[in-house]
């Protein structure tokens, strides 16, 4: 089990309330760091992800502008954390969320640590490989990266011997 | 039911309506059409849509597919109806891959050489300016040098290069005398190659959605207007020859309306163009419009799906797929040799392999070391391929039981395969298994195989004929015995190809432009 | 406020040197970046093929002054100003660049020319050419006699002010450069900017040894050769020139000058008209995104930006492919921005 009561606290599977929300400041440096995190937990960044930082406020900004809204699975996700943190140290804490869950991501989130993994984590890391990581893996592209033109010098994917532009 | 008047009524939004209606808008901007779309609106662009995209693989217009259960296969061979068309402002195209090749001259002469299937009742000859406007228009990426068809002008765009994991592939053609080429697709100048074509974020891929939009943006196109959420019911005919108007629901109202036009141009792809006109009966029609001869919705030509999938046990190159859309391909065997055997196969290499999800392994929290170990392992190849269809009379579309929930009448399908295709198929499969195994890959017998058959490319339900006894329209897509009705759909093409077809459908919505601005029939 | 550059250069520093200064100066900096745009982009767009080495390499030019602009802007949101791009955008052909530096260069919107090439060459150029020896004019006292130079009085300020440095507001990203959360920071993106437009010290290159900094890949252009290194006469110290290898002039649309005035609406056509004005309204739309970017620390009108400058392309082309009414070549567009207007939005205009 991770986590402790809070965590552990049965919600339904629906995305948490949360559309007439606003994160704070200090939400938004806990999901800041929770993000950066992914990049330092599987050393697929050589920016801390500072180069991907507009990306991840592009993102949040719409998940929580746009319905349904998001808000609410971010602010559990901070206070989850903070209870991660305060049981674990802020290392273990981000080591056992990232690499020792023991969530199953493909059953329905049924508590607010596992709302915190589908709805939060997850994507996160979606977006952190997409617009970064992927690149730690040898990859010229990934399915959400926007590179620039084709047309320039450099070509958008590996390509075959002889194929540069 | 309340009248309103149009020079033009276009049934359906998608890229054939869109063409046909600019065509005749450059003509004359003050032309009156209205365009009418059954299914709704999905916003293009939209960023929140865009990200759900990229984190949840969930498009915005999913919801507008056929649905499971609404639609009915009685044939024996199994059709599935899954994501094959979608139901929405723009049509098809809103999903499409963009993949834009032409017909052969032989596939216009399919019956003449082989005593199966039908003639188209014009030429390549006849269509090669429309197809040299239509990649202009689509915005395709080709290569010239490769002369799989003559054309009279280069492409508008260069071709995208092959990747690094096509390079095994192409290897494997030299080996085995295939040619390979480079797949000619609709990637306008701003392709930022995202990976995300089927709902691009920077509108960088020909949509139907797009070119209405631009078309409504234009402040000089003041009588040009577009319903969506407005499915018709019926088509009604005055007389034999003049068709007067459509019947159509505006949805959100719940008010129906006659619209009369001038002229009447049904868009509605194969599935729904033969069904809207075999529901169009009346004293003049008793069948249906264009059906005395009971042949509208019949001659099903849809492409099978051949597969053959590769595996090795090591990816030292760290392959994973950058691009959402195939590069390499081939029309080595789409001659008229493999055509006189029975079917033509295009074939192209598996956009999405070879791949590793590597955001899933961090989901399972697998760290780095075995995430590596997973990336550098095993790595799949898949070669796949298009094979023509010659479109039997007992294949058909009609009518099935109920209405679907934008309001069109469901639809059955009673297809079933001629004896003699397991074994075409096979030969094909082995062709295509000679490759990945001097890939030195290892075929696994299951991932050699076709899919369930589907309309992703269905034509010929309301194919072109040079009478009304074998063909619903003439060459000029005009139903056959009427003055003013149209079916500018993949549904009118007597032949499908081995290839694509929206293509050919662009050329022939140009061609149809120009026929209706000249006057018509 | 858009202090004239001639005036901040012509500051004695020691004196005057605030922050106030040197938010003008970014200011500034970032309405000389962006006023580049137009006339590289239109001789870009005038090659007919997209991937001609040349084209390759003018994309690449103004990729990276796109980028320098982001730079200025991150580095005027690092000490608490806002960009102001709206509303500064110069009427072409323009007499001299903005805030009054080089006060007598005509900078036209032209297709790839031996002539826009003489003119994009004199805006980037350095303190000395390395091949030709060429020095710019001498500049009045107290002024600077090149960009670089003022971009140096800009390093100077960060470096003797020591401004606290905030990273909120600032866009950061492969498209508008690093985060200017430090000094170092703030002087690497400097050095990118100089290195990138005149050059390293001595050499050709910006900081990236595979490319020619912006007054060189023009030099070469214009010259149509390319440029090697050579062995000198002192062992470490290489020589710069022109080599054998040709760069072939690529063939271009016949597109001329844009008139001072425009062109008479009386006499072109409807459907030239047409795409001039679509072309500017699509433009002010793509300024209108790039204001909101920075306004708003907003990444997705920057991408409705960059989308809005492919819309601009296809209109531009058009224009380009379109003989004048005068018969003296083709068109180019004006690039007007429309102020008053209530433009459709930059990413939904124009098919491509």
């Amino acid at each position: 089990m991770l986590g402790g009561e809070y965590c552990n606290t049965e919600v339904p599977v629906d995305l948490l309330p949360g559309d007439i929300q606003q994160l704070t400041a200090h939400e938004m440096e806990v999901l800041w760091r929770l993000f950066q995190e992914i990049g330092r937990t599987w050393k697929d960044t050589r920016t801390d992800s500072i180069n991907i930082g507009s990306d991840w406020r592009e993102f949040i900004q719409a998940k929580t502008g746009v319905a349904p809204s998001y808000t609410g699975e971010y602010s559990n996700a901070v206070s989850c954390v903070s209870e991660l943190i305060l049981i674990h140290g802020e290392k273990e804490a981000f080591r056992k969320l990232l690499l020792d869950h023991g969530i199953d991501s493909k059953a329905p989130p049924l508590t607010r640590v596992a709302h915190l993994k589908v709805y939060v984590v997850n994507e996160f890391i979606r977006v952190q490989v997409a617009k970064e990581g992927f690149k730690s893996w040898k990859g010229s592209n990934y399915k959400g990266f926007l590179g620039g033109s084709r047309f320039n010098r450099k070509p958008r994917a590996r390509v075959a011997k002889g194929q540069g532009v | 039911m309340k009248r309103r008047d149009f020079e033009y009524v276009f049934i359906g939004s998608g890229v054939a309506a869109s063409t046909v209606a600019k065509t005749i808008l450059e003509n004359n901007r003050l032309a009156s059409i209205l365009i009418l779309e059954a299914g709704p609106k999905v916003p293009a662009q939209d960023r929140r849509a865009w990200w759900d995209y990229v984190v949840l693989d969930r498009r915005p217009y999913d919801y507008c597919y056929d649905k499971k259960g609404e639609n009915q296969s009685v044939g024996k061979t199994e059709w599935s109806f899954d994501d094959g068309r979608v139901m929405m402002y723009g049509g098809s195209t809103v999903h499409w891959g963009g993949w834009c090749l032409r017909f052969k001259p032989e596939d216009f002469q399919v019956f003449s050489r082989t005593g199966t299937g039908a003639d188209w009742p014009i030429s390549y000859e006849t269509l090669e300016p429309y197809y040299c406007r239509a990649e202009e228009y689509l915005s395709v990426c080709g290569d010239d040098k490769e002369g799989w068809t003559k054309r009279s002008k280069p492409y508008p765009l260069p071709p995208f290069p092959w990747t690094a994991a096509d390079g095994e592939m192409i290897a494997a053609f030299n080996q085995l005398g295939i040619k390979p080429g480079k797949l000619p697709i609709a990637r306008f100048r701003k392709c930022m190659t995202t990976g995300t074509c089927k709902y691009c974020p920077v509108g960088a891929r020909f949509s139907g959605q797009i070119a209405l939009e631009n078309l409504l943006s234009d402040g000089r196109h003041t009588n040009l207007e577009v319903l969506h959420n407005a499915p018709v019911a019926k088509i009604n005919a005055a007389s034999k020859r003049r068709i007067e108007s459509v019947e159509y629901l505006d949805a959100r109202t719940g008010e129906r309306y006659e619209a009369h036009a001038k002229n009447i141009v049904v868009c509605a792809g194969s599935y729904e163009t033969p069904k809207l006109l075999q529901v169009s009966k009346s004293m003049y029609y008793e069948k249906g419009i264009g059906n005395d001869h009971d042949i509208v919705g019949r001659y099903i030509s849809s492409h099978a799906f051949l597969i053959v999938r590769g595996e090795r046990d090591h990816n030292e190159e760290e392959w994973f797929q950058e691009f959402d859309f195939p590069t390499l391909m081939s029309r080595t065997y789409d001659t008229p040799e493999m055509q006189q055997d029975g079917g033509k196969i295009f074939l192209f290499k598996d956009r999405t392999r070879p791949n590793v999800d590597i955001a899933a392994l961090m989901i399972q929290g697998m760290p780095r070391e075995e995430v590596d170990k997973v990336v550098r392992g095993t790595r799949t190849q898949e070669l796949q391929a298009f094979m023509d269809d010659r479109g039997l009379f007992t294949n058909r579309v009609s009518v099935g039981r109920g209405q679907n929930r934008f309001g069109l009448p469901q639809t059955q399908i009673d297809f079933t395969r001629p004896p003699e295709f397991r074994a075409l198929i096979d030969r094909r499969l082995d062709l295509m298994e000679k490759v990945i195994l001097a890939m030195d890959y290892k075929v696994d017998p299951k991932n050699k195989r076709i899919r369930t058959q589907s309309g992703h490319h269905m034509t010929s339900t309301c194919r072109m004929g040079k009478s009304p006894e074998d063909g619903v329209v003439d060459e000029n897509l005009l139903v056959h015995g009427t003055d003013n009705l149209y079916v500018c759909s993949n549904a009118v093409f007597p032949t499908g190809s081995a290839v694509n077809p929206t293509l050919t459908l662009t050329a022939m919505s140009l061609r149809l432009g120009d026929h209706l601005n000249a006057g018509g029939t | 406020m858009n202090t004239p550059i001639a005036e901040l250069m012509g500051c004695r520093f020691e004196e005057q040197c605030t922050l106030k200064w040197l938010r003008n100066a970014l200011q500034s900096a970032i309405t000389l970046e962006f006023a580049t745009l137009p006339p590289y982009l239109t001789a870009l767009w005038s090659i007919k093929q997209e991937i001609h080495p040349v084209a390759v390499s003018i994309r690449e030019a103004v990729q990276e002054e796109m980028q320098h602009m982001g730079f200025a802007c991150n580095m005027l949101r690092a000490i608490g100003g806002t960009p102001q791009i709206a509303g500064r955008v110069p009427q072409y052909p323009t007499t001299g660049l903005p805030g009054g530096v080089m006060p007598d260069l005509v900078v036209d919107i032209d297709g790839l020319s031996q002539e826009s090439l003489r003119t994009f060459m004199t805006i980037e150029q350095p303190k000395v050419d390395v091949i030709t020896g060429k020095r710019p004019e001498a500049a009045q006292e107290g002024m600077f006699s090149t960009i670089g130079e003022f971009y140096d009085a800009i390093a100077a300020a960060f470096t003797k002010l020591k401004p606290v440095l905030g990273v909120k507001g600032q866009v950061i990203g492969p498209r508008t450069g690093w985060a200017i959360d430090s000094l170092r920071a703030a002087q690497n993106a400097i050095k990118t900017i100089k290195e990138q437009g005149e050059g390293s010290s001595g050499t050709p290159l910006d900081f990236d040894p595979s490319d020619w900094s912006h007054y060189y890949r023009f030099a070469e252009i214009a010259k149509c050769r390319k440029i090697v290194a050579v062995p000198g006469e002192k062992k470490k110290k290489k020589k710069w020139m022109y080599g054998d290898q040709e760069l072939p002039f690529p063939e271009v649309w016949p597109a001329v000058k844009l008139p001072k005035g425009g062109y008479d609406r009386d006499r072109v056509t409807g459907a030239v008209e047409h795409l001039m004005d679509a072309f500017d309204k699509t433009f002010t739309g793509m300024v209108d995104e790039l204001q909101a970017t920075w306004a708003n620390s907003d990444q997705a009108a920057l991408l409705r930006a960059i989308e809005a400058m492919f819309g601009m392309q296809e209109y531009a082309l058009a224009l380009m492919k379109t003989p004048r009414y005068d018969g003296r070549g083709n068109y180019v567009p004006r690039w007007r921005y429309l102020a008053s207007d209530t433009v459709a939005r930059a990413g939904g205009a124009g098919l491509r």
